[in-house]
């Protein structure tokens, strides 16, 4: 019973959780966090809001962006059905080498693609090279 | 600005349909006088959405800049803003939310980032938030260049996140224990759908206007006046992808001054100097030189380039007595030379070849550059000339280093919306000159300006006394020392309603000057937006020294006092002139009929547009640039979007057409000129021919002879491109030059080619040169590479005639 009780406004939350109300707010509207358990004057937030903010601030100190928070938080059976892809970046690697990436894969992904073809395009840098040198 | 429809109208260029911004644009008024800027920034917010908005535009104050007071014009009511401490103002804010009044906040955070926010704009309510501010300007000899932020540049910071959320959005968030709650924009590589911006400013510029023009945005300008104009956008609008850069010359470089009586009794007045009135700099010393070069992934392309140029050209105006050193920095910092080393011909080459090594990659560590490059320089008093972007956060920890360092820093900025405000902080607290170029400019020609007036100061141990003012006294102690090309601004107030002249007092290599100019009062407004400037410039000032975002008062070191220290200082000074700062932020809360509690509003944040040629993956793509082959990777872009993908096509191709069609979407002629330029024009030519200059000033040749005749026809191209010994960005070159050709003009072949050396060397050292000559005609003279003969010599004599009478 003690804890259905522990409501807050958004002032208190704010003043909890150390963060600007404006902060708040603006997960809220970035699907970070879940809005108020009741609308109205005296809307409610409650621990689990508390949480999800501590949460979110530790995932920063990790690096991560809030969009990447936010995938986080949707969970990994949300990118099961990819759509037919319509556009694709193109990336030239070498003179004769491009690489084609679905425009609309994940971010995090592909920062990872991104850093594969780093890889690939400096080891091919490095084969030409050499090839000049002999 | 048509009412009607709110101000603009605007259209998604891909949907065709009516786009649902939040903020839909951005208009700028005011005056632009001798001293500074007055401005209105009128913003339209309006809500398309269902539900009610919360709106966060943040933006970059220019420099010397403060925030006065907004109002908030809605449907059927104006409030003005009220100054509060930040912490107050917020929970005004936060309170007027919450209840759901009309709430704005304009708070200032670190390195002059601004957050305006409006809470609470119901669906399809059209709300104006008109914020007042005033602004330093760039003073030049003979004018102003004028600068104003259209949009924010992503900035470096160690802890900065920063991802590509969408293809062609970057999203930016800088740590919140150093930098609070600021908001920063999703940034687009397309600007073409956001906002738009425009501005109709008024000029005034005392001495008779010679003209004014913008190396940003089309201008249509009227005079109103002898000096005074008239400038707006010459099109229907623009996109926030770029500053507004104006520059206002004047017919003459003759001192200036603006003021007036304030409502207080007290004159307050500005007066700026222009440095010929020091005389010249006689006397050339060995110098002692270090180039700092920003050679982080922001600056790829056309900046590092032409940067890389400037730096050759600029060695090519020292001799074997000077010495030189050189830093590159960017997430780490590398060295050319472990120490300083005489500029020897062999020396120059090893630094040129280390130059052509030099690619964009990586972060913006300026402080650790900075560092390495005082230490370089050591105690002798070498000056320090960085070519930086300046895209970085937390500048004030690294104008604390460099202000620690003690040495005099000069800096070239470089770039669309390039950090104005860091960068003439760091040169100014540091005793040093800046300047700012648009990457659509000549980088390596603003350098050269700079690195020839930045060398031995024209004038030191300034004094100014106001004997001929009433309880005339400075607001700001003015600089100690003036260097060339850059005027020494007074800053003062007085008891006087009738003005009066004040003296300055200065030692110079030909004995001490002294000079008494005149102080003019005019309109209090003038006057009161004197005071205003005044005030923002010691906020500015002071705001530098506030490393953290705010000090916890509880805390007890002595970092803590030094800062609660500040804040106080800074509260006063915001009271005292009524402006915003660090401390101070401005609140309003608008109380509507049927304001409704139960709705909590959805906060979006303004987007804005990549700063043209800033390179969008050095911050948000591969975590290091991928090199492609044979094609500058940022003329290219690392990617390009291919629309579809249903037949099999030439990649590389498509990629080549959709970057030229990436260049003509910018639609402006300025960026012809810079592709073209690629391909070389006649001050390309000169770049190179001056950089080739041996230590003893001429040009290299296989015999005496051909160096005389080649460094002869080198200076007659310099005298034709408008620079002598005096006055244009190759003087020193010039200076160089003259002193080769006096000495081996002894060995000139014939009597005839010894007149023709002796004029050129006249001509250069004392002569006004008619304006520029076609370009055709340099570039012919310095690509002529003819055997030295008698031919040869009358060839250039004709050459010269043409030019010289």
């Amino acid at each position: 019973m003690a804890a259905e009780a522990q409501t807050w406004t958004l002032a208190e939350l704010a003043a909890r959780a150390e963060l600007p109300g404006r902060t708040i707010r603006y997960y809220i509207a970035r699907g970070l966090l879940p809005g108020p358990s009741k609308a109205g004057r005296g809307a409610a937030y409650g621990p689990e809001h508390l949480e999800r903010l501590r949460q979110i601030r530790d995932w920063q100190a990790r690096g991560l962006t809030l969009t990447e928070i936010a995938r986080r938080l949707a969970g990994p059976d949300r990118a099961v059905l990819q759509a037919e892809p319509v556009a694709w970046w193109h990336y030239a690697v070498a003179e004769d080498v491009t690489v084609l990436v679905r425009a609309d894969a994940d971010p995090w992904r592909l920062k990872q693609i991104k850093n594969y073809l780093a890889q690939m395009a400096a080891g091919l840098r490095a084969d030409n090279e050499g090839k000049e040198q002999q | 600005m048509n009412e009607g429809n709110g101000g603009f109208t605007v259209f998604n260029v891909e949907t065709g349909r009516e786009a649902r911004l939040a903020m839909e644009g951005l208009w700028l008024t005011g005056r632009i006088l001798p001293v500074g800027a007055r401005l209105l920034v009128a913003h339209t917010f309006r809500s398309a959405e269902a539900q009610p908005l919360e709106v966060v535009y943040a933006f970059a104050l220019p420099r010397d800049a403060a925030l006065r007071r907004f109002s908030i014009l809605g449907e059927g009511f104006r409030v003005r803003s009220a100054l509060r401490p930040v912490e107050q103002a917020r929970k005004e804010y936060e309170q007027g939310v919450a209840e759901g009044h009309l709430s704005s906040l304009a708070r200032v955070y670190r390195d002059g980032r601004v957050n305006l926010s409006v809470g609470n704009i119901r669906p399809g309510e059209l709300v104006k938030v008109f914020l007042e501010l005033v602004a330093g300007v760039d003073w030049r000899d003979d004018g102003l260049r004028f600068r104003f932020p259209f949009t924010l540049a992503p900035c470096y910071h160690r802890e900065a996140r920063a991802v590509e959320v969408q293809p062609g959005v970057g999203e930016l968030e800088l740590p919140e224990e150093e930098f609070g709650d600021v908001l920063l924009p999703p940034y687009m590589t397309d600007a073409a759908a956001l906002h738009q911006v425009g501005f109709d400013l008024s000029v005034q510029l005392g001495n008779e206007l010679a003209g004014v023009s913008s190396p940003s945005h089309a201008l249509r300008f009227q005079l109103t006046g002898p000096g005074a104009a008239r400038v707006s956008l010459s099109r229907e609008g623009a996109v926030p992808d770029r500053d507004l850069v104006l520059d206002v010359q004047a017919r003459e470089a003759a001192p200036r001054s603006c003021g007036g009586v304030c409502r207080d009794g007290r004159a307050r007045f500005t007066v700026v100097v222009p440095s010929v009135s020091f005389g010249r700099s006689a006397r050339a010393t060995p110098r002692s030189v270090v180039f700092v070069l920003d050679r982080s992934g922001s600056m790829a392309g056309a900046p590092l380039q032409q940067a890389k140029k400037a730096v050759e050209a600029c060695l090519g105006a020292l001799s074997e007595k000077d010495q030189m050193g050189f830093v590159a920095f960017d997430t780490a910092v590398e060295l050319f030379q472990s120490q300083l080393v005489p500029c020897t011909a062999a020396n120059r080459e090893k630094l040129r070849r280390y130059l052509q090594g030099i690619e964009a990659q990586g972060g913006t560590e300026l402080a650790a550059g900075i560092q390495a490059a005082v230490q370089l320089a050591g105690l002798g008093g070498a000056d320090l000339f960085v070519l930086t972007d300046g895209q970085v956060a937390a500048t004030e920890d690294i104008l604390r280093v460099s202000r620690a360092a003690g040495a005099r820093l000069h800096c070239l900025g470089i770039g669309a919306a390039s950090q104005d405000r860091f960068l003439t902080l760091l040169a100014r607290e540091t005793g040093g000159v800046s300047r700012f170029v648009t990457p659509r400019e000549r980088v390596d020609t603003a350098a050269l300006e700079l690195f020839a007036g930045a060398g031995r100061p024209l004038a030191s141990e300034v004094k100014v006394s106001f004997d001929g003012l009433a309880g005339g006294k400075a607001v700001l102690t003015p600089p100690a020392a003036v260097f060339e090309g850059h005027p020494l601004v007074v800053m003062g107030e007085a008891d006087t309603k009738e003005g009066g002249t004040l003296d300055v007092e200065w030692a110079a290599d030909q004995g001490p000057g002294r000079l008494r100019v005149a102080v003019k009062l005019g309109d209090p407004r003038d006057g009161e937006t004197v005071r205003l400037l005044q005030g923002a410039r010691l906020i500015t000032d002071w705001e530098s020294r506030l490393t953290d975002e705010l000090p916890d008062g509880r805390r007890s070191t002595r970092k803590a006092r030094d800062e609660n220290r500040l804040v106080a200082r800074l509260e006063q000074l915001s009271r005292d002139y009524g402006l915003a700062s660090r401390v101070m932020a401005l609140v309003a809360v608008v109380e509507r009929f049927g304001d409704d509690a139960s709705r909590l509003p959805t906060t979006r944040v303004v987007p804005v547009g990549m700063p043209e040629d800033t390179c969008f993956e050095s911050y948000f793509g591969a975590v290091q640039p991928l090199a492609v082959h044979g094609v500058d990777r940022a003329q290219v872009g690392l990617a390009e979007k291919i629309q579809t993908f249903r037949a099999p096509v030439d990649m590389l191709d498509l990629t080549l057409r959709e970057s030229c069609a990436t260049y003509r979407r910018s639609d402006s002629a300025a960026w012809q000129g810079v592709l073209c330029e690629a391909a070389g024009t006649e001050d390309d030519r000169l770049m190179e021919a001056v950089a080739r200059l041996l230590p003893d000033g001429g040009l290299p040749g296989a015999s005496e002879q051909e160096r005389l005749l080649r460094s002869a026809a080198l200076l007659l191209a310099l005298l034709g491109a408008g620079s002598t010994a005096r006055v244009g960005p190759f003087r020193l070159h010039v200076q160089k030059l003259v002193g080769f050709l006096k000495g081996a003009a002894a060995d000139a072949p014939s009597d005839t080619s010894r007149q023709l050396i002796e004029d050129l060397v006249a001509r250069a050292e004392c002569g006004t040169v008619r304006s520029p000559q076609p370009r055709e005609w340099i570039e012919a003279l310095v690509c002529w590479a003819p055997e030295p003969s008698a031919v040869a010599w009358t060839r250039l004599e004709q050459w010269a005639r043409e030019l010289l009478d």
